[in-house]
């Protein structure tokens, strides 16, 4: 039956945002869907009439019934007795049930070739203990064989993981040979410096599985060097952009996120980063940029960093992100703004640390915190999980926070945005991008928009 | 790591078993995953121990043979044969057979591989090989010479790569660092500095030109890449740490003085020196940001303090 013949009641959904463009129009997004959308004038005025109040009961009317169809199709409109709270609730709990993935961010090292002026780790650990790589094969192991996967995650991370890149390559060996004989979707990432990523350890990464990457700039030559240093203080920009130049010239399917923090120090720099890096990579699709302020996140230098903070820092990401499309390098990545897009890996029973030495954390930022250490990965792939811990980190969400319940956010974040939030200063963890909400939407439609209008160019 | 015959302590490729030959020639070995360290003695005579390529493993050099090892389990492989005048031994991965360990060796004038037919010239280099040491990430040995070059072994492929010196530099003492990716060595001429020589993917190439706090006979350094240990001769203290981010030096810490020369680092940074059965562990700060050259560092805030973390910019004024 369609739309025209229902004849129903209707009502905006509660996760509809509704706000007006500075260039004019309106632009509306729903958390939902995960879908932004730009009105422009005159239909910008219609859209508003039928969004703004929520509290509404709406009948389709056929002086704009194609209108009021569009908005039906994509959620912003929703049958007036759709529990959407029920709905969301069943999202959150869709997520923390399933048995069928598995997510491991594997510290192959906690040492690290670079000493950055704002890092939170201290490097303790070397390199993965011949026990805990026993212990990671045994777990996927077990898993499978309790619940059948359906998929295996893995995030490199470190220290500098590549310094260990010999436990990348043992690990990633078997994941890649026990997925392909069991019939497990494997998929891999790192997040590396970059400064070892030649083009042969790029051409093995691939060969491993691992296609997607995320290396940090932090600014033109001095600005970077300055803040991304060898231990000693040695150079690093020039090795990693060759790296990159290196990556950008193999063939493969890759993609690789070019990440910037800025703090007050260096963020006048970052324009002239993104001039240069567009020089290299401007319409490679497989290269993106995203920028990030500099947070507290713990560790003794927090206090040197300048970190941003606030309104300042998301406005400044966004105009950043927005100058980066402009040159081609960034393309409008809006999946925190989509279901679970904003939930943190730590909230999710699947998702585990496993360090050097076996223990199992949730995060990859409180490595000093107890709280943390929910586990401890025994050989034979018992991750020795303490419930109590784990309840920490998985079940303060939105299912106790009644703010969090009636949030126009709650599909994307679920309350979950950063639970070490919750545990440490016991506030709710409203992820930056939505108590900023207008102007992101704004930028990523913008973005979007331009998008489109390169590759229509493009043919 | 660079392979040198010595009486230990050699460090296991975990970093979690130690083994050293006390002043009666016995073998010994404690290993640090647990609580407190299990030392034991092993009732074996040793002339001198290096890593062997596993867990727990070893190499064990007595009276012109050496024999692999595992501490954990007591295993052991037939004895082999050392070539004349050897002083620096290896173990490289994928032997030739079981019961033949695939081992390198430098003697003067010539680097070596022990394979299925014993040992064969691999190379004769333009100097004295003075370290030789597994890179990890390359799956490659890596000999360096007196002259600062670099050869390269594949044990897969058997071919060496050799690679021409940097500069006129001669090093009388070098090791190699994993997390660097190069070789600290010391010059010759200069024995109160040392040369930190980046040694991947590429040629060596000089980086580092630093200060020693003293004219080194030892050289150590740690697993996170922070921390050089320098053995210096004479008068105490006699045994420094260099903080290589920070470029500044500190005596050894304190429990360190009552026990022999600092040895080495474990797996989970603490600094573990060892004479005959006995055992000195001091946790050592893992990353110190000294960032204040010239000004004196209250060494017992730095030791002592927690948390282990300290910032450089304690350090009190000069």
């Amino acid at each position: 039956m369609s739309h025209a013949d229902r004849g129903d009641a209707y009502k905006p959904s509660r996760f509809n945002v509704v706000t007006r463009a500075e260039a004019g129009g309106l632009v509306i997004y729903n958390s939902m869907r995960g879908s932004i959308f730009r009105i422009t004038p005159p239909t910008d005025d219609r859209v508003h009439d039928l969004l703004h109040n929520r509290n509404a009961v709406l009948r389709r009317d056929e002086d704009q019934g194609e209108l009021f169809d569009a908005l039906l199709d994509r959620g912003f409109l929703v049958d007036a007795d759709h529990d959407e709270l029920a709905a969301a609730e069943e999202v959150s709990a869709r997520r923390k049930n399933r048995t069928d993935v598995l997510d491991l961010i594997i510290m192959p090292t906690e040492a690290c070739n670079f000493r950055c002026h704002y890092c939170y780790e201290d490097f303790a650990l070397g390199r993965m203990l011949t026990s805990v790589r026993e212990g990671v094969r045994n777990l996927v192991r077990e898993r499978h064989a309790a619940t059948p996967l359906r998929r295996l995650t893995v995030s490199w991370f470190g220290g500098e993981p590549l310094v260990a890149f010999e436990v990348i390559e043992e690990l990633s060996a078997f994941f890649l040979s026990f997925c392909e004989e069991n019939g497990v979707e494997y998929s891999a990432a790192v997040t590396t410096n970059g400064y070892l990523l030649t083009e042969d350890v790029a051409r093995r990464c691939l060969d491993l599985g691992i296609t997607r990457y995320q290396i940090t700039l932090d600014g033109p030559r001095d600005a970077h060097d300055a803040s991304r240093y060898l231990i000693g203080g040695g150079r690093t920009y020039d090795t990693i952009l060759a790296n990159l130049d290196g990556m950008a010239a193999l063939s493969d399917d890759f993609h690789v996120t070019l990440r910037t923090n800025f703090t007050s120090e260096n963020d006048a720099r970052v324009p002239e980063l993104i001039d240069e890096l567009a020089r290299h990579f401007s319409g490679d699709a497989r290269f993106d940029a995203i920028y990030r302020p500099v947070g507290e996140w713990g560790g003794p230098q927090d206090a040197e960093t300048g970190a941003h903070s606030g309104k300042e820092a998301e406005l400044r990401k966004l105009e950043l992100c927005s100058h980066a499309a402009d040159h081609g390098l960034s393309h409008g990545d809006d999946r925190m703004l989509r279901p679970h897009g904003s939930v943190c890996y730590a909230a999710s029973p699947w998702s585990f640390v496993i360090r050097p030495n076996g223990v199992v954390n949730k995060c990859t930022v409180a490595l000093r915190d107890e709280r943390n250490a929910v586990g401890l990965l025994r050989e034979d792939g018992d991750l020795g999980l303490n419930a109590e811990r784990m309840g920490l980190w998985v079940d303060t969400d939105d299912t106790s926070d009644s703010g969090c319940q009636t949030c126009f956010f709650r599909p994307a974040c679920q309350g979950a945005a950063c639970p070490l939030v919750r545990l440490e200063e016991e506030r709710r963890p409203c992820p930056p991008h939505k108590v900023w909400i207008g102007p992101t939407i704004e930028t990523y439609a913008a973005m979007a928009r331009r998008t489109a209008r390169s590759k229509a160019a493009a043919g | 790591m660079n392979g040198s015959l010595a009486r230990g302590p050699a460090v296991d490729i975990d970093a979690l078993w130690f083994a050293w030959a006390g002043a009666d020639g016995i073998l010994r070995t404690a290993r640090f995953d647990t609580a407190e360290p299990l030392i034991r003695r092993t009732g074996a005579a040793c002339d001198a121990v290096v890593p062997g390529h596993g867990p727990g493993r070893f190499l064990v050099v007595r009276e012109g043979t050496v024999r692999p090892w595992t501490a954990a389990t007591g295993d052991e492989w037939p004895p082999v044969d050392l070539p004349e005048g050897v002083h620096r031994l290896m173990e490289v991965p994928g032997g030739p057979g079981a019961d033949t360990p695939h081992l390198l060796a430098a003697v003067p004038g010539a680097l070596l591989r022990h394979g299925s037919g014993g040992w064969h010239v691999l190379e004769e280099p333009d100097a004295p090989v003075i370290a030789l040491a597994w890179q990890f990430r390359r799956h490659r040995a890596l000999a360096f010479t007196a002259s600062g070059a670099v050869h390269g072994y594949d044990p897969a492929t058997g071919l060496l790569e050799p690679s021409s010196p940097p500069s006129a530099d001669r090093y009388r003492l070098a090791l190699y660092d994993e997390i660097l990716g190069g070789v600290w060595a010391l010059p010759e001429e200069r024995p109160d500095r040392a040369h930190f020589l980046r040694v991947e993917p590429g040629p060596p190439e000089r980086v580092y030109d630093v200060a020693l706090p003293a004219a080194a006979v030892g050289l150590g350094v740690s697993h996170s890449g922070e921390w050089l240990i320098v053995r210096a001769r004479g008068e105490a203290p006699s045994a420094w740490l260099y903080n290589v981010n920070g470029a500044r030096s500190f005596p050894a810490p304190p429990a360190m003085a009552v026990s022999a020369w600092p040895g080495a680092f474990t797996f989970d940074n603490h600094l573990v020196a060892v004479r005959d059965d006995e055992v000195q562990i001091v946790e050592i700060p893992a990353r110190a940001d000294v960032r204040a050259p010239g000004t004196a560092l209250d060494i017992e805030v730095f030791w002592e303090a927690r948390p282990r973390m300290h910032r450089a910019s304690r350090v009190s004024g000069p």
